[in-house]
């Protein structure tokens, strides 16, 4: 995993300080406002409304406006991996339900086969399933050897993906892995089964560990408190 | 007590049958989570209940609303919503949310607890926040859930977060344009079947409380993180 440097949010350089790792998941936890993003001299600038970013009125319509610009074993590829029904292709972007715009949205950017993949706020109102799909095409990008940078406040979401994580507001507060950032700082919010464990490692100063599941966290528990 | 009923709605967007004969019957100055996979109907549902979507089946108090009445009654906000602080009419508090938040740069985190703010003082009968609450930290989102509940406003909370449900009084599971159920909140979340067939998981504290009772490592369900572990480690 190299460091991406020159890496910059809202015109502020922070080559020595935020550090991209590539062919990973990046998670930002934004206290602020990120407008905008400069990894390698290039800008990539945060759209709140994904509605925006479609420049025709259906997938379909997109498929065929970036036909000349991609290979079609990129499109069929995406089209294999996430499984749309056939109509949805020809829906129409406006009547799109939030989450319908946000697989969409991850829908285009696996066409657009660029090296860094910028997501923003990506997760919020996803139901079971659609979490699970995401994260499929998240290993899918992966895989493909992209760099994926996930803005976002889900911690829940972040602890299931993240392989590296930035805390920013105005500068970076501080960076590492989940254990790192989310054990070692005091932060807002952390996952749950985190929280568990911290607390238990401060009122009672016994040590339970740190898990990604309840599963394992119970194992932990049921071995500490006999 | 007053009551917003909705009575044998059927909506069709284009070809699509959204709500088959949808009824659904929401107490007063309850707290509601209003939750469901994507594209069950949720935001539909909210847009019929605010007036936004027209129809003649949503009934307050008994009387049919029509759009103008239910504009002054229920406020619906959702990520876009940009309430301006100068709906605010107390001049105290239009000077104290221009303090707090300031108006230009504003994140979308500010932006919506601002809204929520601003639509609190408003003071409608119905309240609906539509996935507002994913961008608000969870010690804020308690506060501001219990102001609601002070100012005895009725709230519709639409989100994918079951951690929300634990701070309202009822659950109200919507999937494929059907009513699942509309319970209190602590009865569905102790119906496993049914949360599992709606893809929807327990809360975490809920969950670790079950998991921890079928060990004998707790007697009842707990919600407080802290009371949890003084409990196990007495």
């Amino acid at each position: 995993m190299e460091v991406i440097s020159n890496s910059y949010i809202n015109d502020k350089k922070y080559e020595n300080c935020l550090k991209i790792k590539d062919n990973c998941v990046n998670c930002i936890i934004d206290y602020g406002n990120i407008r905008d993003i400069i990894i390698n001299n290039r800008k990539y600038i945060l759209l709140k409304d994904i509605s925006k970013c479609f420049k025709t009125s259906s997938l379909e319509k997109e498929i065929k406006y970036y036909k000349k610009y991609i290979n079609k074993e990129l499109i069929q590829n995406a089209i294999d991996l996430f499984k749309f029904d056939e109509n949805f292709y020809k829906k129409n972007i406006k009547t799109m339900s939030s989450s319908e715009l946000r697989l969409s949205y991850m829908f285009l950017n696996l066409l657009f086969n660029k090296d860094i993949v910028i997501l923003d706020d990506i997760t919020s109102n996803l139901d079971k399933d659609n979490i699970k799909k995401l994260m499929i095409i998240l290993k899918e990008l992966k895989k493909q050897n992209k760099t994926i940078i996930i803005i976002t406040n889900d911690v829940e979401f972040i602890h299931k993906v993240a392989d590296n994580i930035i805390v920013v507001k105005d500068e970076v507060i501080c960076q590492g892995d989940k254990y790192d950032v989310f054990v070692n700082y005091d932060l807002n919010v952390i996952p749950n089964v985190i929280q568990f464990s911290k607390k238990v490692k401060e009122k009672k100063e016994i040590k339970i560990g740190y898990r990604d599941q309840i599963t394992d966290l119970m194992k932990d528990i049921y071995r500490f408190a006999k | 007590m007053k009551k917003l009923k909705i009575v044998n709605l059927d909506f069709s967007y284009k070809n699509d049958m959204i709500f088959n004969n949808l009824n659904l019957e929401i107490k007063s100055k309850s707290l509601n989570s209003l939750i469901g996979p994507n594209c069950s109907g949720k935001t539909t549902l909210a847009k019929i209940i605010c007036g936004k979507i027209k129809t003649n089946n949503v009934y307050f108090d008994d009387k049919v609303v029509d759009r103008g009445t239910l504009k002054q009654q229920v406020i619906y906000i959702d990520k876009l919503t940009r309430l301006s602080i100068s709906e605010l009419t107390i001049p105290k508090v239009k000077e104290l949310a221009k303090s707090i938040v300031p108006k230009k740069c504003r994140t979308i985190k500010e932006q919506n607890i601002l809204n929520i703010l601003i639509a609190i003082n408003l003071k409608p009968e119905i309240l609906i926040l539509d996935d507002v609450f994913s961008v608000i930290d969870s010690n804020i989102k308690k506060e501001i859930i219990e102001l609601i509940k002070k100012k005895k406003i009725t709230l519709i909370d639409i989100t994918n977060n079951i951690e929300d449900s634990i701070y309202m009084d009822n659950i109200i599971i919507l999937n494929e344009g059907k009513i699942i159920t509309n319970s209190k909140t602590m009865s569905v979340l102790k119906k496993e079947k049914l949360l599992k067939q709606n893809k929807i998981d327990l809360p975490f504290m809920i969950d670790l409380s079950n998991k921890l009772k079928f060990y004998d490592l707790i007697d009842e369900q707990i919600i407080d993180m802290d009371k949890m572990v003084d409990t196990i480690w007495k």
